[in-house]
Order: structure tokens, then sequence, then C-alpha cells
């Protein structure tokens, strides 16, 4: 009998069953207890709840606008270091490219890596020239990220009722990119924000069902990292961003 | 390092405890915090607060009574989609296999998120016995870890150590300037652990929520260091108790609801991570490998305990700990083990057996309040009065062979005092039972007050009433009772109403 077996017939036994049983009795249906937010108060209330957790809403119009609230925070550094994820939301808002003609540092995204010869002109490489010699791509991708001081990325939804960010891993490093430098700026379509979290848990059921599977990484990310183990001291910043900076703007598609 | 188990010597150690005056203070503000954190959830939405109490315990009853069912289709979903399962028996087993792989993948350093999965079963020891260096990442962890303790709370490990005691232990073993800064302490640790993530070849965590259908596993936390340790090296392994499994994606919500707010009073943490198999090619980010390590250590005999089968609903919470008025005092280390408080004086002498830790579930009043706390209304003070009676009456031959080990003066002052113990609550009994009787013994109980003054009755002798007495006043008896003295009130008060 393999591990499985034993422990799974322990359960049983310890459960006064036989054998396995057929499907187990009925869970009660899943039911949304929490009153439904109004859809016009649902972007409000998920940059109240934001605020209150430490993070930073912004309700920018235009792409100039989101343009100009990521100048001040570049302006905060001397030379700023910044990763931006390599996804279709962010390549759509161009500032890929606007960042290239600023004075920040753009570390390459992870295909850049890959398919350099180094010293590509669009992007400036970081630190010790990111030589390539034999260290696996991934490492050497990190080891640039840990020098960054903003990472930008986008979400794929939003949550009111906490004012959290819905984040998916996939193609596009959001999940480092999100992690390790100390500021992280978020993208969010404000049609992309749900109520309650109970719809957004659904929401994702329904859209991974049919066979297909929860992306390897979905995290919620619910204001900056903070810690309270001294003296039940809050303080913002521990291992995660310090920073959280959410930008709603209908210019991102 | 090893941990030497200290729940059997409670008594001496909870007495230890009391007199520590570093101890005490750093309990005293830990209680401050904990009573306003309580104050405000109480202050808050009620009626959300007993709709996901309620919601919990039904899924949670649903679940545990169908646990073979569950956990069988997790496992599957889990290898189906790219990871490792492994059912381990006992702590022997789980180590066996997270060193072996260690070793076959040659990983020299490993980075742990909080798991008090990893502290029971001792994979710190473990690892580091077998060459490899375990790096403790949440603050808290690391803060114990450099001390070379364990953890004194489920979620704040460090909650019985002070600012100052944290910043001479920094200046101390960290080589470092002193500064008693909360922002430089924690700065000073981040700058230092970010090092250790980039270099490790493995990361260990435990797991909050196991869902079965999409064989996801779910890992709350506010720092981001089980995001970094579940993100950066290559193999990932989880440990988990069998217990830690929910049936449906939706059914989290309630759960991701409870934890934050017993545990730390927030909606939400600051962090959610949803963990699903292995990255797909497509896919550069994250670990290559996932195990997940499913583990029994006593679980399935508690499981087949009908009255103490309950405490297998624990979140982990640490709600329980925070209101409980024996550990506002103590601490955690008097426990002795892993889990302390009053869900630690359920678990533990069921885990690692009641022989070893006979005292747990006497160092407590009842007085409830960690049943109140619980997000899911577990029974723990029925549960310490089972467990009472099961040690006391040697149902599992505990009295007895404590009882053989006393000498034989002990034992025979022990069977006086049982049986005067028995004899003093039969006529309790028949005293309280008979209004007659009461009034009478009420009467005498005067008597003897006027002219014995107020005492605590042998409060100098040496008969082992002592130990109850010694903490113990005798309360002091008015006048005359109530229903002798209610004419005469009921007169005044007429008087004073009518002028």
């Amino acid at each position: 009998m393999d591990g499985r077996e034993i422990m799974l017939g322990g359960i049983r036994a310890a459960l006064g069953r036989a054998s396995a049983s057929g499907a187990p009795e009925a869970l009660p249906p899943v039911s949304c207890e929490e009153s439904a937010i109004p859809p016009e108060d649902i972007v409000n209330r998920f940059c109240e709840e934001l605020e209150h957790v430490g993070g930073c809403a912004a309700r920018l119009e235009s792409g100039d606008e989101v343009k100009e609230y990521l100048e001040k925070l570049l302006r905060q550094e001397d030379n700023p270091v910044v990763a931006v994820a390599d996804d279709a939301i962010i390549r759509s808002t161009g500032l890929h490219a606007w960042l290239g003609d600023t004075d920040a540092c753009l570390i390459p995204t992870l295909r850049e890596f890959a398919s350099l010869p180094p010293l590509n002109s669009k992007t400036k490489l970081v630190g010790d020239g990111a030589s390539l010699d034999g260290r696996p791509l991934m490492d050497e991708y990190k080891s640039a990220l840990l020098k960054a001081h903003i990472g930008i990325t986008s979400a794929e939804y939003g949550i009111a009722e906490t004012g959290t960010l819905v984040l998916h891993s996939g193609h596009s490093q959001t999940r480092l990119i999100s992690l390790l430098p100390p500021i992280h700026v978020c993208l969010l379509h404000p049609s992309r924000i749900t109520g309650r979290m109970c719809d957004l848990l659904a929401s994702v059921r329904a859209a991974f069902a049919q066979g297909r599977t929860l992306p390897q990484s979905m995290t919620f990310i619910t204001g900056p990292s903070c810690t309270a183990d001294i003296e039940q001291t809050l303080v913002k910043g521990m291992h995660g961003p310090r920073e959280l900076h959410v930008l709603l703007s209908s210019s991102i598609h | 390092m090893l941990h030497a188990i200290e729940s059997e010597n409670f008594v001496e150690n909870q007495r230890g405890a009391l007199e520590n005056p570093h101890l005490q203070r750093a309990m005293t503000k830990a209680t401050e915090k904990f009573v306003a954190a309580r104050v405000k959830l109480e202050a808050g939405d009620s009626a959300q607060w007993n709709r996901l109490r309620n919601r919990a315990r039904e899924i949670k009853e649903l679940t545990i009574a169908n646990l073979d069912h569950y956990l069988d289709e997790f496992a599957a979903n889990v290898e189906r989609l790219g990871g490792h399962v492994f059912w381990a028996a006992d702590a022997e087993a789980a180590n066996r296999y997270i060193t072996h792989l260690a070793r076959q993948r040659g990983v020299r350093l490993a980075v742990k998120a909080k798991s008090m999965m990893g502290e029971e079963i001792g994979v710190n020891h473990a690892l580091a016995a077998s060459g490899v260096e375990p790096v403790e990442t949440d603050l808290g962890e690391y803060i114990v870890q450099l001390a070379g303790e364990r953890p004194s709370h489920i979620n704040m490990p460090a909650v019985h150590k002070t600012r100052g005691d944290i910043a001479e232990l920094f200046a101390e073993k960290l080589h470092v300037g002193r500064t008693d800064k909360v922002e430089d302490l924690t700065s000073l640790a981040r700058r230092l652990l970010r090092e250790r993530f980039a270099s490790a070849g493995m990361g260990i965590t435990g797991v909050n929520f196991a869902v079965a259908e999409t064989g996801t596993i779910v890992l709350i936390e506010n720092e981001g260091n089980i995001r970094l340790t579940t993100s950066l090296p290559r193999v990932h392994v989880a440990l988990m108790g069998i217990e830690k499994i929910v049936p449906r994606l939706e059914d989290l919500e309630v759960f991701l609801k409870l934890l934050p707010l017993s545990a730390s009073g927030q909606k939400l943490t600051a962090a959610v991570s949803f963990l699903t198999g292995v990255k797909d090619a497509a896919s550069e980010e994250g670990p290559e490998e996932f195990h997940v390590v499913i583990i029994d250590n006593g679980r399935v005999e508690i499981l087949a305990n009908p009255h103490l089968r309950e405490s297998l609903f624990c979140i982990r919470c640490g709600a329980c700990l925070n209101a409980c008025p024996v550990y506002q005092k103590i601490g955690g280390h008097a426990y002795g083990w892993v889990y302390p408080g009053p869900i630690g004086a359920v678990l533990t002498p069921q885990l690692i057996g009641r022989k070893r830790a006979p005292d747990l579930p006497f160092a407590s009043t009842l007085c409830g309040a960690c049943k109140d706390a619980c997000p899911l209304k577990i029974n723990i003070p029925e549960m310490l009065l089972h467990l009472r009676h099961e040690i006391k009456e040697g149902s599992d031959g505990v009295g007895a062979s404590r009882k053989e080990e006393r000498p034989r003066r002990t034992r025979l002052i022990r069977q006086l005092v049982n049986l005067a113990e028995r004899a003093a609550f039969k006529l309790w009994a028949a005293v309280m039972q008979d209004a007659g009787r009461y009034r009478r013994a009420g009467r005498i109980a005067r008597i003897v007050q006027r002219v014995f003054g107020q005492r605590n009755a042998a409060g100098d002798s040496t008969l082992p009433i002592k130990r109850w007495t010694r903490t113990r006043q005798l309360p002091q008896l008015a006048p005359g009772s109530f229903t002798s003295r209610w004419p005469e009130i009921s007169r005044r008060t007429k008087r004073e109403t009518n002028d």
C-alpha cells in the first residue's frame, strides 16, 4: 500500500466508513452574502479601500496624465531604474518608448534579454552590462530586477470591496516586477473592477472552466507590503513594495 | 536547531514565565494591543462576522466529514497540473522526502516562509542536519531564528520580545550598530534577507488553504516574503496538514475574510497567492517544480475522536491566544511546543501524546473567551474538559502511569486529597440543592467569618490545598443574606420613593 492508500484508508476508518464513498453530500450552493455595490459606486469604493490600506489611487483621464504621474515618481530618484511588464495593455500605452526617452534606466524585458546582442539601442542596460556569460537567463534577469526602483505592471481585475488588484502570471513578468522594486505602479482600466470578492472568484472560475486551469499564479494585492512583527507596530514596506500606486484610466485598453 | 519539547514541564515553565519581568513587560504591551484589536473587531459589522462564522463552520463540517474525497481530488489535480504530491504519515517521512529532494536538486540554501507545520515537523533541523541552510524570511520568524528560540505565537512569532530586545539581538548577532527604531530594524532585515532569496535553491512554505476542485494552494501574508519564496527559487515545497482542504474556489471567500479579520483586524492581507500547478511552457516566471507534502502526523487520530474532531477546524488565526487570560500572562513558550494558547492546549496533547502534555488542558479557567473569539466557533472549553477527563481518569493510561511514578507518601496524600475533594463536592452539591440547607450554611459561614476574621484559609499550610488557595481569596460574606435583608430594603425603598 502506498502513502496515499494508507492515509486515505486511515481517514475513512476514522470517519467510520468501510470504503470510499460515492460523491459526498452536496455542499451548500455558493451564494454571495455581501450586498452588491451599485455600479456607479464601484470605482469610488475601490479608491477608498485602497487608500485605507495605504495605497495611492489616481483617477487619470488621458495617457498624458498617466505619463505626468510617472514623471513625478521618476523625479524622486536621481537615476531611476524602471522595470516595465511586457503585456498588451502596457504596450498599448506606449510606455516603453516614452520611458526610453526619459532619463530613466529601463530594465529590458525578459524577451529582450533573450534576444540580445547587448546594447540594443532602444534599451539601456543596467548595472554590470548584464553579460550573459553562462548564467541562466532568468537569474540574470532577476539580478537586474533587484536594482529597480519602480516596477510598472497592469492588473487583470480589481475588487472594489477590498481595494484589491488581481494579477495573473503569464507572459508579462508581472510577478517579479510587481514584487521586487520598492515602488509598484499598476495600471487598471476602471471597467475591470468588480464589486465583490465572490463575483471575482466566480468569474475567475468561469473563465478557467472547461478543462482549462487557473493561471499558475494569481495574486491579490491589497496595498503595499507591511509588517507588525516588532511590538505590533505597523511598518510599510517589508519584503514587497513599500508604495503602491494604482492608476485608473480609461485610456488604458 | 532542535528544540526540546517542554510541555511536560509546563507547571514549572509557567511559573518561570510569571516571574520573568522581561517577558511580563512584553506580554503586557502585547495584551494592550490584543484587547484594542478585539474591541475594534466587535465594534465592526457583527452581522457580517456572524454570517462568515456560520458559513465557514458549515463548509468545514462538510469538508472534514468527507476529507478522504476532497484530499484525493486535490492531489489528483495537483498531479494533473505538473505538481508532485507526497503523502507523509508523520514528521520523519515528510523530512526524509524534503531532504532527499534538496539533495537531488543540489540545494544548499532553502528560504522559508512562516509555517506552523514546518515547526511541527522540525523541518529546519532536518534540513540543517542534511547540509542545507534554512533561512526564515518572515520578520518575526527571522528574529526568533536569530535568537535560537521557538515562535511564541501563531502569527506574531516574536510577540514575547520588546523592541529593545530585538534591537539588542540584531546588534549582537548581525554585528551592526544598535538602533531601536522599528523602521531601521525592519530595513536591516529586509536588506539581509533579500540576498538570501536570490540565491536559494528551494522555497518552503506552509499552506493556508488548499482548493480540492482546482488543485490550488492559497497563501496569505502581509510582508511579501511568501511571494518571494514561491517565485524566486526553482523548487517550491508546500507543507500541508490534511485539514487545510476546502472544496471549491468560491468557498475560499469566507476564509479569506475570516482569517485576516481575526488574526490582525484586516479586511484582507496585503497579498494572497493562489498557486496552481507548475508554470506552463509559455510562462517564464515561477518555480520549475512544485511539491505538496500532505501530512498526517496525528491528525487522523484526532479525526477519529468525535469529541475532539472539531479541533481540526482551526485555521490558525491566533485569536484564541489573544483572548486568553492565561496566554496573556504566560506567553507562548511556557506551553513547551509549537502551538500555544487555547488551541495549543487542545492540539498538543493530541499530537505529541497526552502523557507528554498532561497539564496543558488544565491551564485554563474555562472562561470561554477563546470560543467567543474563534472564527470557526470551535468549542475549546468543551474539548479541554474532555481532555481533562481523559487525562485524570487515565483513559489512555496517562493518569495511571503518572501515579505510579510518584513516591508512596505523595500517592497516599494525593488519595486523601482526592477523597477530600470528592467529599467536599458532594457536600457542596447537597447544600446548593436545598434552600433550607443553603440558608443554614450561610448562617454558619457568617458566624465563622465573624469569629476568625477575613483570612486566606490554609494560607501557610503545607497541604497540597495550598496550591489552590495561594492564588484565591475567600469571598467576604455580607452581614446578612439578601432574602433576610429584603424586608428592610423594601421598606426603605418605599419610604424614599414616597418622599
